[in-house]
């Protein structure tokens, strides 16, 4: 049996990736994620002097604080398997992916391990979101300099 | 076909005695009642994961040797192995039973070449007794290979879980009444260009369906000879394809039939497509398998432990994943 | 080992059960969430007319609401957007701004598309006395123009 033949057996006999579900579990996810974040938003507005704008950075350190917890507690995992995408694009999915590997490395020690592993798998999210936001602030420079768009 | 690789065991050593510890998770197993030691902490109460596998084996040892009647300084060899980088776990635990050691490493199918090679060193009378086996933790293994534990990524159905669980076996020279190692075929490094360490099933069939062939027909066996044919830790997706590959070799599958990796949770859906791991078949071939034996309700059986030989290193860069199968055939007289 | 199967008899008699509980609640939380009052008031304690402002806000078809108040020389209008409105709330804002601007040229014109002003206007207007509003208009103004 050579790799083309295997590579097709597998194919149909491994279990499909039930794509549908997958996605409205993810939206399900996502959403209720979400809905939490904007009932934080709202409590930030309501009992403190922040506008909707200025409201968003205490809310994502929020959301933050809850994906710690949930991670420490052992249920982000969880909910990452029933949501996908859902819980993983929110910011909440960010925090989880960096307290998670702090969690692991701490018997590494708090420099070496903590420090040195904590963005292991976040630090590339880092690094093409300020890459990409980079390529897309110079290309919208440069439309703005020759007069097509304005700010 | 030249017949190679293949062991025959004049002397058939018999495994005297099993140790089987296992994590909290692994209460859940169908087999859980016949482990030996279950811990309520899945780091034993020790500081890290690592240290935790080493206890897990070190404790294993202890059982079967206590079994035998026996204390470290009685035993010749211990050969054991696990899926750390340079199996520390393993060096650990050796290194408090202090019995003389070789560390083996044939990922998941450590379980079966340990227990050649012990039945080896027995069959050329180099060995009263001989420690035999592998371990798995779960946190530690998930952790080199994968994400982190608490990472919530979404896995696939194909995916397996690694068990906590650690099994050896005491191997001594011919015992009566005890299930004897009469044969087994160490297996080729198969690899049919499958990369997805999420679906290591699929990857390690070929090579489990590879060994048996290889077993029946160098040692002239059949299929019917067996009361069981047991496999490592193929998981549900790479069982089925075992299945099919076998059977495409003209190879009747029946109920003898058995993956322990399928088998090890049952049909929790949480796990996926069931539990993988040295510890896996480990457990389960010195739990599941021996008892029967001993009770007398399989006379000849058939053991093949698979395991992939990839490291986080190689798949990360695009390296097809290489699996072995070694088979061990065990008869109880 | 009965601890064994009894736990295991736990696990399955659980199963399932605390995550329906909880799709149950959020449902619930849901729905109940949907209610919200909409509407435009005008809140006049100055001698302008405030028929021109009612006008512009009242005939923009992207407004839910607006609150809005004289104040002195301050002219203080909080809007809702409707939802793919609210994509566009800077340009909104500055084109109401304008118009605004536009009928009262000698007032302060300050326009909001933000929920927080809406909620702080629509309790100003609620305020029985007209004592510190002057100064309450003059702290929401400056939390229009805080960035972070």
């Amino acid at each position: 049996m050579d790799e083309k033949k295997y590579a097709k057996l597998e194919k149909d006999t491994s279990p499909k990736t039930p794509l549908m579900r997958n996605m409205i579990f993810a939206f399900l996810t996502g959403g209720t994620i979400c809905l939490v974040g904007q009932f934080v938003s709202l409590f930030y507005m309501t009992y403190f002097d922040f506008t909707e704008r200025t409201a968003s950075n205490p809310t994502v350190a929020t959301m933050i604080f809850f994906a710690m917890l949930l991670t420490g507690f052992g249920l982000y995992k969880k909910i990452g398997q029933f949501g996908g995408a859902g819980s993983a694009v929110p910011i909440t999915g960010f925090g989880n992916a960096v307290i998670s590997a702090a969690i692991e490395h701490k018997s590494e020690g708090y420099v070496l391990g903590v420090g040195g592993n904590m963005f292991k798998l976040a630090g590339s999210v880092i690094l093409f979101g300020v890459f990409s936001a980079f390529v897309v602030a110079l290309i919208k420079t440069i439309l703005v300099k020759l007069g097509v768009v304005s700010w | 076909m030249v017949a190679r690789g293949l062991l025959t065991f004049k002397t058939t050593p018999s495994i005297a005695a099993t140790g089987v510890t296992a994590g909290p998770l692994e209460k859940k197993s169908l087999f859980a009642e016949k482990f030996d030691k279950v811990y309520e902490d899945e780091r034993c109460g020790m500081k890290t994961n690592e240290h935790a596998h080493a206890k897990m084996m070190e404790d294993a040892c202890m059982i079967a040797l206590s079994k035998v009647d026996s204390v470290p300084s009685d035993a010749d060899f211990l050969l054991i192995g696990d899926l750390i980088n340079q199996m520390t776990p393993s060096n650990f635990a050796a290194k408090t039973v202090g019995i003389p050691y070789i560390g083996l490493f044939s990922a998941c199918a450590t379980s079966v070449s340990s227990l050649l090679m012990a039945a080896l060193l027995t069959e050329i009378g180099m060995s009263k007794c001989a420690i035999a086996g592998a371990s798995s933790q779960h946190n530690a293994v998930e952790r080199q290979f994968r994400y982190p534990n608490e990472y919530g990524g979404q896995k696939p159905d194909t995916a397996q879980w690694t068990v906590t669980a650690a099994g050896v076996a005491a191997v001594t020279p011919h015992k009566k009444g005890f299930p004897s190692i009469e044969c087994g075929t160490i297996g080729c490094v198969i690899d049919l260009g499958m990369t997805d360490p999420l679906n290591m099933g699929a990857a390690m069939a070929p090579a489990a369906a590879d060994t048996l062939i290889r077993h029946l027909t160098g040692h002239n066996k059949d299929v019917k000879d067996y009361d069981v044919i047991m496999t490592g830790d193929l998981g549900k997706t790479g069982f089925e394809l075992y299945k099919i590959l076998a059977g495409n070799q003209g190879i009747v599958v029946t109920k003898k039939f058995r993956d322990a990796g399928e088998e090890f949770y049952g049909a929790d859906a949480a796990f996926l497509s069931g539990a993988s791991g040295a510890g896996c078949s480990a457990a389960i071939f010195l739990t599941e398998v021996i008892d029967k034996m001993r009770a007398g309700d399989y006379k000849r059986v058939l053991l093949i432990a698979t395991g992939a030989l990839l490291s986080p290193l190689s798949f990360q860069q695009g390296d097809t994943i290489p699996c072995i199968a070694h088979a061990i055939e065990l008869t109880m007289k | 080992m009965n601890k064994v199967t009894y736990e295991k008899a736990y696990c399955i008699k659980m199963e399932g059960t605390h995550i329906r509980k909880l799709s149950l609640v959020i449902f619930a939380v849901i729905i109940l969430s949907g209610c919200s009052g909409s509407g435009f008031r005008i809140d006049n304690n100055s001698s302008e007319n405030q028929a021109k402002a009612e006008e512009v806000l009242k005939n923009d078809k992207r407004l839910t609401s607006a609150v809005t108040t004289f104040h002195e020389n301050n002219l203080l209008t909080a809007v809702t957007l409707k939802t793919f409105s609210r994509f566009k709330k800077v340009k909104i804002e500055k084109e109401l701004k304008e118009k605004l601007e536009n009928g009262y040229p000698e007032l302060d014109v300050t326009v909001s598309a933000d929920s927080k002003i809406w909620m702080e206007m629509n309790k100003l207007i609620d305020l029985k006395d007209n004592k510190d509003k002057g100064k309450k208009i003059e702290k929401l103004k400056s939390l229009i123009k805080e960035e972070t």
